[in-house]
């Protein structure tokens, strides 16, 4: 002890550390208790749905938003698509090391592939196992880097209350600066007064600086201190304060799999593929006679309905178990930096790493078994 | 008062729905390090096997999760 | 469906996407890996195909150099056994040569020595006769005539030399 406090440059060391573990605890949610809390801010509203980031255009099947995950789906596509070109036009039989990261990564796969599926039918399930995991592994580990959840435009209380099905709903500060009538004002709060209002009032609103009219922010600590809620903005009619801006942050980025289309999209195309396979090996009456199979009486037949069933339970649970885990995650670090900002989200960062990893690994190991199972009839299957 | 009964339903749903899981993947680990010990040549099998299975146990916490995720923001 | 976030839109784009990522992937980097990996695993197999055969050849080719050592270590020293029979059968008929030489050497010598002997004893008789003629003439004075006298000397000393012998 005495030799870390005398040398001059441990002892700064560990002053600073002390010095961010006081301003953590006391700058945090827990100093605030206390009239500190200069980092506090307010939990910034957790949505379940992935947000618009700018707008689409119609399709029959509805309107098609530029999301923040199909943003972040797209990076975590272009990161994988140059990695896999640069290893392509330097593919060389003594690898360098991006080739041998790889390498390593394909090669435990492989072998993982020939010893659940057997040696001819690894090579078929490989790609498709191998793709899974490292597009989920991309996009989770990318979810976690900073900028992700943090940067984004302000979405001002129209468009919230939209979410929140108050569709008629406008914003008093807009209505003031355009025609500054009165009448259309009870009109807006009747059209949400009617069925939403008491749950609209409630909503809460965070006020950001308004830096010349340009609707984006980025979190920081602190930066959420102030907060109000819809029916206190009814109140003040909009008029927060000079260069101040009431509204939602709508980040950029956002961890792909938070999204259940995402996870929801892997699920299916990995259970139509595994499914395939089934019918391409074992032709169509082989698989399907496992799912509606009058052999064995009414007690197999209800069997295989309840098999066709877990099929279907198969891909919920695929999907749930991945967007459940990020969406967590997520939740877990933006708590943690609203308790304690700066070291309170340093072992959880460590945390989603793993977690990440895992669930790369279990969406890709469950497909594969999957796909063995599928592959295999079931008069096979008794005699093992 | 609604809001404040959803909150305690969305607590309570995955409180208790984690409980099972919980126990699960105790049991499951447990069991897997006995084997680890009696066969520590199968450890990568071992491994292997134990991951898998806690993903099924820890589907059922992640429906616990995802009613109570639906409860609260839905 | 909505509230979850599930929309058909983004589904549908989420598949789209990640079926692309998928497509290519597949093309781009695990066709040419995943060969190059076979690749390489069939040149390993073969390279060590070839040590392992190249070090039987070694050892058979070891055991053949050693095999031909032996032959030509036997070679040798059957070489020096015959070498040395050969001087040895040299030696003893030069030996036997040379003693067969001393022996006739020393018999033709012997016999010289007997004639040489026999000739000096012959001479010597001869003398002694004349010798003993002479002195029986010179003491009787011719009493006998010679071919008496040598009658009667020769009887005697034939019957000295019988008695020599």
């Amino acid at each position: 002890m005495s030799k870390i406090l005398g040398s001059p440059r441990s002892l700064a060391i560990l002053i600073i550390c002390l010095g961010v573990v006081a301003a953590s605890v006391l700058g945090g949610a827990l100093g605030s208790a206390f009239g500190l809390g200069f980092f506090a801010s307010s939990l910034p509203a957790i949505q379940l749905p992935a947000e618009k980031v700018t707008d689409g255009f119609d399709t029959p099947v509805g309107k098609w938003d530029v999301m923040n995950t199909m943003i972040t789906t797209w990076l975590a596509m272009l990161v994988l698509i140059l990695i896999s070109l640069r290893i392509r036009s330097k593919l060389n039989d003594v690898p360098g090391r991006l080739q041998s990261l790889f390498e390593v990564a394909m090669e435990f796969f492989l072998s993982l592939c020939e010893q659940i599926a057997g040696k001819e039918k690894a090579r078929k399930f490989f790609p498709l196992v191998f793709t899974i995991f490292i597009f989920i592994i991309v996009a989770n580990w990318m979810g976690i880097l900073p900028g992700f959840g943090t940067v984004g435009r302000i979405a001002g209380p129209e468009e919230i209350a939209h979410h929140h099905d108050a569709h008629g709903y406008h914003d008093p500060a807009l209505e003031d600066s355009s025609h500054g009538s009165k009448e259309s004002k009870p009109k807006a709060h009747g059209a949400h007064g009617d069925d939403h209002g008491s749950h609209l009032d409630s909503v809460k609103l965070h006020v950001f600086q308004d830096y010349e009219g340009i609707p984006i922010a980025a979190l920081s600590p602190g930066s959420l201190q102030e907060e109000l809620t819809f029916a206190e903005y009814e109140e003040k009619h909009g008029d927060i304060g000079a260069g101040k801006r009431a509204g939602h942050l709508v980040p950029f980025l956002r961890s792909a799999n938070t999204d259940l289309n995402m996870s929801l999209a892997i699920a299916l195309v990995a259970m139509i593929m595994v499914h395939f396979w089934g019918f391409s090996i074992l032709g169509f009456l082989g698989h399907a006679g496992k799912f509606i199979s009058f052999k064995s009486g009414p007690i197999g037949f209800f069997v295989g309905i309840l098999e066709l069933i877990s099929e279907f339970g198969r891909v919920i649970s695929f999907t749930f178990r991945l967007f459940g885990n990020i969406f967590a995650g997520e939740v877990l670090l933006m708590a943690m930096a609203f308790l304690l900002p700066f070291i309170g989200i340093l072992p959880f960062l460590g945390l989603e790493l793993f977690v990440g990893l895992i669930q790369a690994f279990v969406f890709s190991m469950l497909t594969l078994v999957f796909a063995a199972m599928a592959s295999v009839s079931h008069d096979d299957g008794d005699h093992h | 008062m609604e809001g404040d009964i959803m909150n305690v339903g969305a607590g309570l749903a995955i409180g208790l729905g984690a409980i099972g899981p919980g126990i699960g993947i105790g049991m499951l680990a447990s069991k897997a390090m006995e084997a680890l010990g009696r066969n520590p040549e199968a450890g990568a099998q071992i491994q292997q096997n134990m991951i898998l299975a806690i993903a099924f146990t820890e589907a059922i916490a992640i429906y616990a999760l995802v009613v109570a995720i639906i409860i609260k923001f839905v | 469906m909505g509230d979850l976030g599930i929309n058909l839109p983004g589904l549908i784009t989420q598949i789209i996407s990640f079926v692309i990522l998928f497509v290519i992937l597949s093309k781009v980097l695990y066709k040419p890996l995943v060969a190059m990996l076979d690749q390489r695993a069939e040149k390993i197999t073969a390279g060590l195909e070839a040590a392992e055969r190249a070090k039987e050849e070694a050892a058979k080719s070891e055991e053949s150099i050693q095999e031909q050592l032996q032959e030509a270590r036997t070679e040798g020293q059957k070489l020096v056994t015959q070498a040395r029979e050969t001087a040895d059968r040299f030696r003893e008929e030069e030996m036997a040569k040379v003693k067969e030489e001393l022996e006739a050497e020393r018999v033709r010598a012997e016999s010289n020595i007997q004639r040489e002997r026999d000739a000096a004893i012959e001479e010597l008789r001869k003398e002694f006769a004349g010798l003993a003629i002479t002195a029986a003439e010179k003491v009787v004075k011719t009493s006998l005539d010679e071919e008496g006298h040598r009658a009667l000397i020769d009887g005697v000393l034939n019957d000295e030399g019988s008695r020599n012998n």
